[in-house]
């Protein structure tokens, strides 16, 4: 390097110098462009860059500090890439002064006169101001971090080691990748996030709840609304936050990623107009014509990106003017894509989200439980925007839709489920080809099609020829089922998909064969027989579940296979205490009941006393060893809140004193209540009992409903109001309500039968079909009804009331104390 | 009441009789500063681990487990009952060395962790100090902000 410098001071200048202020990827990108095209050696190039390193892939760091990249491996270019493209490097050296007047840019300690500067300074973390943040000398404490360079990072990952809590302050893209960085190194992570969800720049409040709970998923904790006012701890200690709200929070690592500022200092003082960013024009000029700025530092047409794509695209443009290649050459403003690089976690974000006028056309789809959330903005048949998150394959789809602006189809809702209408005959046709997969690199499908009939063969070599999968690699999986597409080998599939739980290889139809034919009756046994005698922890509670169903009175029952909530008959709540919801039939409840509750809840200072949403009264905050006390003075049937059960059903006063009442709702949901009490289920049943379609009970979301109309009843089945809201359909319309019962009992008995574990009825009525169920189940069109009832009511005899075993636990420390244990004696 | 444990050694602990766990489930047991779940695996040795888990301070003594790990009730984060490593996450909790001797489990305590143990049980306080509502602990409410005042 010294002999560089030299060179660059020695070396007569001919031809005219080009200087680059800032070695990262918009000056990497810049030089990369000139090259390939042409053009660069028109030039006398000098990179100036203020780290250390040679330029580097900034957006893989996050996967430095997730453990699986080293600082060489993400080099943009080897270095002697510069050295052979006769680019002079001075790194480790900050340009202190422009002056525009000499045309000379000042480091420490050299002048460097230039024809051409290109400003590539990108940005720097933004510091909201919270107390004892930095030393009075204006660094960061130690103990607190920025993740913007590779030297940030190396700091981090050498603190990180001897830390166990870290707390990231800002929950934005940056913070997120940090944040799930810091869990890989085996530290609990919370994140502080100011605003109401997290990525607000990017998502609306939906999409911001659904992708919490998946990050939450994870393992981090998310504190939205908090702002942090100051950082605790005495000298080189750092031992937590204090919010705005009082709250603090301890932690030894903390990271600040909450926003960047574009690096601008040096623009200013030379006297560029300067807004958040330095101000360039469609030529990326300043006004100044000498002076050209690219990448976080620059602002165009009002935007500051502080994104990658556009850098590149800015860097391209730039290229194209500089060489003389395109002289007409213009930066139209970048199409902006976000894609959040977390392991399990799929978020594309493109363009504008949010409606503008009456014309724009928003889809939406969620499934908020299983974390995906779909959101696209359709404009003059065009997407406008969208956020995928929760569907890899589909973010990559709609993106080269965006990036293309190709005209969309009329089925609005195949773009954001299943396969696109015509996406097989596309293939093909050279449009396809234009398809970009690798937005960092630019990737087209065309260039992998080439690649692999060139002879790449596996995934890596496609990332060696074309690039592709080598920037955030976000994009892996789309290429690697390109991949699998052009080599025409048929695409794996997870087998285990099909299984009704992961730990015994067997979809359900055929465990259920294999455990009647080998009489299986204990979930010990399953694993013994049909596991290889190796057992699955999370399988357990789904085979007990079907075992019981089979067997009945016959099964055997292993307590270690319930989930705690099924081994005590509670709700397990996050402090480890239990939940007690005594039985309330139709949620019609005696004075005397109410008295009982109220002495319970004051004898044992319950915490919480509340009225749940299903007509019932929840006693919260009870230790796991006073639930059998707790029981005996209830009185009162377990109300079955904590398992996959039927577990209440919520009425309306009817006849009995509604004035609008036709049918006697009251009655009829307390005997169904009474004829379903304790009955296990595939997932928990709700139900609910109205007098007159106004439906005050809300019976149509509920698994099963019945509404009194003039003439008898309706009886709706699949309904639900949860994380997803769907209306039931209607299975029958009946004169007596005894029918009602014995069509729910068909039901319940044939959605037990065919379910899959923890499938709620709303998604087996969808599966099944209601016209399938009604013919089955209404008409009896294979005379299975009898059947049916005759499997429910065996059912429905086998029920104890679980809190009988309050009073003759099954096994030794069933209610044994978690929380206040006394000490152990006996240290030998 | 408790004998403090004699620096300077290991010390070994006695949880009880071994039928006091059930097969297939663990138990919880308090010493000194740590609370140790002791695993009864169907198949397998007994195991023993801190018995709260570092995700949001579940128990795991309350976990559906097999031979190999316990699943924590709250959230169903695994940990591999021989070395208390995380499974598919990046937390863990710390093992100990168990043995049967004549029906009772013994937990072997080393006592420099043990110490330390003791601090980080109070660490580990701090740490679920900042969970909201423990039971019967003072609860922290969100309150309405006051109308008509500047904020
Ligand atoms: C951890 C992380 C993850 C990211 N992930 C993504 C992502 O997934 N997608 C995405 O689109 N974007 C992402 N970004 C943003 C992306 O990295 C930036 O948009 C990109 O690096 C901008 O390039 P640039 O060249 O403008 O700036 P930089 O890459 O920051 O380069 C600027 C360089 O200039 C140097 N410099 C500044 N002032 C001077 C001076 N006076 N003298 C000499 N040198 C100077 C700086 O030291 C720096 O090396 C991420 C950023 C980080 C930090
Ligand atoms: C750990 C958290 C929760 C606990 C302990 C809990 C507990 C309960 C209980 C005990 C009931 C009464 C059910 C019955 O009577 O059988 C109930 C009803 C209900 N819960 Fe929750 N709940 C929790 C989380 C949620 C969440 C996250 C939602 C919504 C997203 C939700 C929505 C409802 C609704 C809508 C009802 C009313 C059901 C009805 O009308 O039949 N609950 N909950
Ligand atoms: S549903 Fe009908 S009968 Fe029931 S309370 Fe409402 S109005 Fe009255
Ligand atoms: S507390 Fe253990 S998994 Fe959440």
């Amino acid at each position: 390097m010294r002999n560089e410098i030299a060179q660059s001071l020695v070396c007569p200048q001919e031809r005219p110098r080009l200087i680059v202020v800032g070695a990262g990827m918009a000056a990497a990108r810049l030089l990369e462009e000139m090259k390939a095209g042409g053009g660069l050696e028109q030039w006398n190039v000098t990179l100036i860059g203020e780290e250390r390193s040679w330029p580097y892939n900034r957006i893989l760091l996050s996967s430095i500090v997730q453990k699986s990249y080293k600082p060489k491996e993400i080099l943009l270019q080897a270095p002697e890439w510069y050295r052979e493209s006769g680019v002079r490097s001075l790194l480790g050296r900050r340009v202190e002064r422009i002056d525009r007047a000499m045309g000379f840019v000042h480091t420490s300690d050299r002048s460097l006169p230039y024809d051409k500067l290109i400003l590539a300074t990108g940005s720097q973390p933004l510091l909201p101001p919270i107390s004892d943040l930095q030393t009075a000398g204006g660094s960061l404490r130690p103990g607190v971090f920025v993740f913007r360079t590779v030297e940030d990072c190396r700091r981090i990952m050498d603190a990180a080691g001897n830390c166990r809590r870290a707390i990231v302050i800002g929950g934005g893209l940056l913070g997120l990748e940090a944040a799930y960085g810091l869990l890989a190194h085996g530290l609990s992570v919370h994140l502080v996030h100011l605003q109401g969800h997290l990525m607000e720049q990017q998502l609306d409040p939906t999409a911001g709840a659904v992708l919490q709970q998946a990050v939450e998923r994870k393992g981090i904790v998310v504190h939205l609304r908090s702002e942090t006012m100051a950082i605790l701890g005495e000298g080189e200690r750092v031992e937590g936050i204090r919010l705005k709200d009082g709250r603090t929070l301890s932690a030894d690592l903390v990271i600040v990623a909450a926003g960047i500022r574009p690096n601008v200092s040096l623009a200013k003082s030379c006297g560029l107009p300067v807004g958040r960013g330095v101000m360039v024009d469609d030529r990326l000029s300043t006004p100044d014509p000498h002076i050209h700025a690219i990448g976080d530092c620059s602002e165009h047409r009002n935007q500051v990106y502080g994104l990658v794509g556009p850098a590149w695209e800015q860097a391209k443009t730039l290229a194209d003017l500089l060489t003389g290649r395109n002289p007409e050459g213009r930066y139209p403003g970048s199409k902006i894509a976000t894609r959040l690089k977390i392991a399990g976690i799929d978020l594309t974000v493109l363009g504008e989200t949010e409606p503008k006028s009456l014309e724009d056309e928003l889809v939406l789809y969620s499934e908020p439980n299983h974390g995906v959330y779909k959101k696209l903005l359709v404009r003059e048949n065009r997407v406008a925007g969208a956020i995928i998150l929760g569907d890899g394959s589909k973010g990559a789809e709609l993106l080269s839709l965006f990036d293309l602006q190709t005209p969309l189809p009329p089925a609005r809702a195949n773009l954001l489920l299943g396969p696109l209408p015509g996406s097989g005959a596309l293939q093909a046709t050279a449009e396809a080809d234009e398809q970009i997969l690798c937005f960092c690199n630019g990737v087209k499908r065309g260039a992998i099609r080439q690649a692999v009939e060139g002879g790449c063969r596996s995934l890596w070599a496609l990332g060696q020829t074309t690039r592709a999968t080598t920037g955030c690699g976000s994009c892996k999986s789309s290429v690697a089922k390109l991949l699998e597409e052009l080599l025409g080998a048929a695409p794996e599939e997870d087998p285990k998909a099909h299984y009704y739980v992961p730990g015994v290889p067997l979809p359900k139809a055929d465990l259920v064969a294999e455990i009647r034919r080998r009489g299986l009756r204990s979930v010990s046994a399953v694993f013994r027989e049909l596991a290889g005698g190796r057992e699955d922890a999370a399988s357990k509670p789904g085979l007990a579940s079907l075992l019981k169903s089979l067997w009945k009175e016959q099964y055997e029952d292993e307590r270690d296979a319930r989930h705690t909530n099924d081994r005590v008959h509670a709700n397990i709540q996050k402090d480890s205490s239990y939940s007690v919801v005594p039985r309330i039939y139709g949620g019609v409840v005696t004075p005397s009941e109410l008295r009982r509750i109220a002495d319970v809840a004051e004898k044992y200072k319950v915490p919480m006393v509340k009225i749940t949403g299903g007509q019932r009264i929840d006693l919260l905050g009870i230790g796991k060893e006073e639930l059998p006390a707790v029981w005996r003075d209830l009185g009162m049937p377990c109300g079955h809140a904590y398992t996959k059960a039927f577990r209440t059903c919520k009425t309306c006063v009817g006849t009995e004193f509604c004035r609008f009442g036709l049918g006697d709702s009251t009655s009829l949901g307390v005997a169904l209540e009474k004829r379903f009490q304790g009955l296990e289920t595939p997932a928990k049943v709700k139900m609910a009992v109205s007098g007159c379609p106004r439906n005050c009970a809300e019976a149509t979301t509920k698994d099963l409903g019945a509404i009194a109309i003039e003439s008898g009843w309706q009886l709706y089945v699949g309904g639900a109001a949860g994380s997803r809201v769907r209306a039931g359909d209607l299975l029958a319309t009946v004169s007596d309500p005894e029918e009602v019962l014995r069509i729910s009992e068909r039901f319940l008995a044939y959605y037990g039968e065919n379910a899959r574990y923890a499938e709620r009825s709303y998604h087996f009525v969808e599966r099944i079909g209601i016209e399938r169920l009604r013919s089955l189940l209404v008409e009896d069109a294979e005379g299975r009804g009898e059947e049916l009832e005759r499997q429910i009511s065996q059912a429905i005899s086998a029920y104890r009331d679980p809190w009988q075993e309050g009073e003759h636990p099954v096994e030794p420390g069933q209610f044994q104390a978690v929380k206040d244990l006394p000490m152990v004696e006996g240290v030998k | 009441m408790t004998r403090s444990i004699p620096p300077g050694r290991d010390a070994w602990v006695d949880l009880g009789l071994i039928g006091a766990i059930p097969p297939g489930q663990g138990r919880c047991f308090r010493v000194a500063h740590s609370m140790i779940a002791v695993f009864h695996p169907r198949s397998g040795t007994l195991r023993a681990l801190d018995a709260v888990c570092p995700h949001q301070a579940g128990r795991l003594c309350e976990g559906v487990l097999d031979q190999e790990k316990v699943l924590c009730p709250l959230h169903g984060f695994a940990f591999l009952l021989q070395t208390g490593e995380g499974s598919g996450h990046a937390h863990s909790v710390r093992s100990y060395e168990i043995r049967i001797t004549s029906g009772r489990i013994l937990v072997r305590i080393p006592v420099s962790p043990l110490e330390e143990g003791s601090l980080a049980a109070e660490k580990g306080e701090q740490h679920i100090q900042s969970l909201p509502a423990t039971r019967k602990g003072p609860r922290r409410k969100w309150q309405p902000a006051a109308r008509g005042k500047k904020r």
